[in-house]
């Protein structure tokens, strides 16, 4: 049985961070840019909702560093029911995302991730696929200015702390594992 | 200049509150297993706090609980040291253009209130004058308008291992960005973590 990692990078006040660049809040570093490329140099099955990979897939070429490349080699899967045609090198698309990604997770040969793609993370959480949530929460309140909160639509869940560090001495990783058990209620 | 601190529950997606369809304060449950793992935490960071400050809602629901802290069944050491500091210390609670008539804490002094349009400016100068820390607890809203007066020297959110799908978030409402300093993270038992930062500004 293969992993569903989940990553999400956001601000201390919720706000969902772009995995484009200039992103990162400008809080790039060298902990955070060698965590980012340990990542992705794992071998590993990238998937996708249509509006991350399209802002991937369409960065301008001053934008595309070594981990654009190495997100190029990657397979990719976009989940997408109008998504047509995927021309990233390495993509396919698929429409069914609880029924595929349950298939990936059974009979795939290497570990699932998504970056970004809020809107198919919120559908992944409560079909309870999700093995391992990363967030990276950056050092800052964007404010009103931030496009979209990370967690909005989705259902409660219980989680368990399995790590945390600090990157950069700024940058929050936190990893939980969801336990499938019922929140803690009265 | 005193040190005005920010201190909140929070699950692991922001979300500060209860159910907005319910007691909001109450019906915090997610965050009762970290709480009660925290409390060593919780005694350690009131050390040099000698005011509290909270809004009308966080008000309500810490004073059904804590001026009976003596009572509460099997009550251990630590919450009978964290009530009598909560207990005693001053008390001002936030009702801005809504005062009530009046307040009260068990037997213990009454809390005072902040009024008037003006509540930000009135911290302001409170946290010019003398004394010792000034703590917020839970008040959402406040600490919103506290954080775009740009008043705010310290977080320390304590996220819960949950993520909830209704309440209130933290930090609606803010203009404009600021940037943080991580001061420090420290877990407990059960996966919650207090995270501190301070703004870059202070």
């Amino acid at each position: 049985m293969q992993t569903l990692t989940v990553d999400i990078f956001v601000s201390a006040d919720g706000w969902a961070g772009s995995e484009s660049s200039p992103g990162y809040f400008g809080y790039l570093g060298p902990d955070l840019e060698k965590w980012i490329n340990a990542e992705l140099a794992r071998p590993q099955l990238v998937v996708f909702g249509r509006r991350t990979y399209e802002a991937l897939a369409g960065l301008p070429e001053e934008a595309q560093d070594a981990s654009w490349e190495r997100m190029t080699e990657l397979d990719k899967v976009v989940f997408s029911s109008t998504l047509t045609t995927a021309s990233w090198p390495n993509t396919r698309i698929s429409d069914d995302l609880t029924t595929e990604v349950g298939r990936l997770k059974n009979e795939g040969d290497v570990p699932l991730r998504t970056m970004g793609s809020l809107s198919i993370v919120r559908q992944l959480l409560d079909a309870g696929l999700v093995d391992r949530l990363r967030l990276m929460t950056f050092p800052l309140l964007v404010g009103t200015s931030g496009r979209e909160p990370a967690f909005a639509d989705v259902t409660s869940a219980d989680l368990e702390l399995v790590d945390h560090r600090a990157l950069d001495g700024r940058v929050l990783l936190v990893e939980y594992q969801p336990t499938g058990r019922d929140i803690p209620r009265a | 200049m005193r040190k005005l601190i920010v201190s909140i529950h929070s699950t692991a997606n922001n979300i500060v509150t209860g159910p907005p369809s319910g007691d909001e304060t109450d019906f915090m449950q997610w965050a009762h297993p970290g709480i009660e793992d925290s409390l060593d935490a919780l005694l350690v960071s009131l050390d040099g706090v000698d005011t509290i400050v909270f809004g009308r809602g966080t008000y309500e629901d810490l004073g059904r609980k804590w001026p009976m802290v003596k009572e509460w069944p099997d009550v251990s050491d630590l919450s009978l040291r964290i009530g009598e500091k909560i207990n005693t210390v001053p008390k001002l609670v936030v009702t801005g253009e809504h005062p009530l008539e009046s307040l009260e804490w068990g037997e213990y002094e009454p809390p005072t209130q902040i009024t008037g349009a003006d509540v930000d400016e009135q911290i302001g100068e409170l946290k010019k004058g003398d004394g010792g820390h000034i703590i917020t607890f839970g008040s959402p809203v406040l600490v919103q308008s506290l954080t775009n007066a740009g008043l705010v020297d310290e977080y320390r959110i304590i996220v819960h291992p949950v993520i909830v799908n209704e309440g209130r978030r933290l930090f609606e409402n803010l203009e404009g960005r600021t940037d943080l300093r991580l001061v420090g993270v420290e877990t407990f038992a059960g996966g919650a973590m207090a995270v501190t930062y301070a703004p870059t500004g202070s």
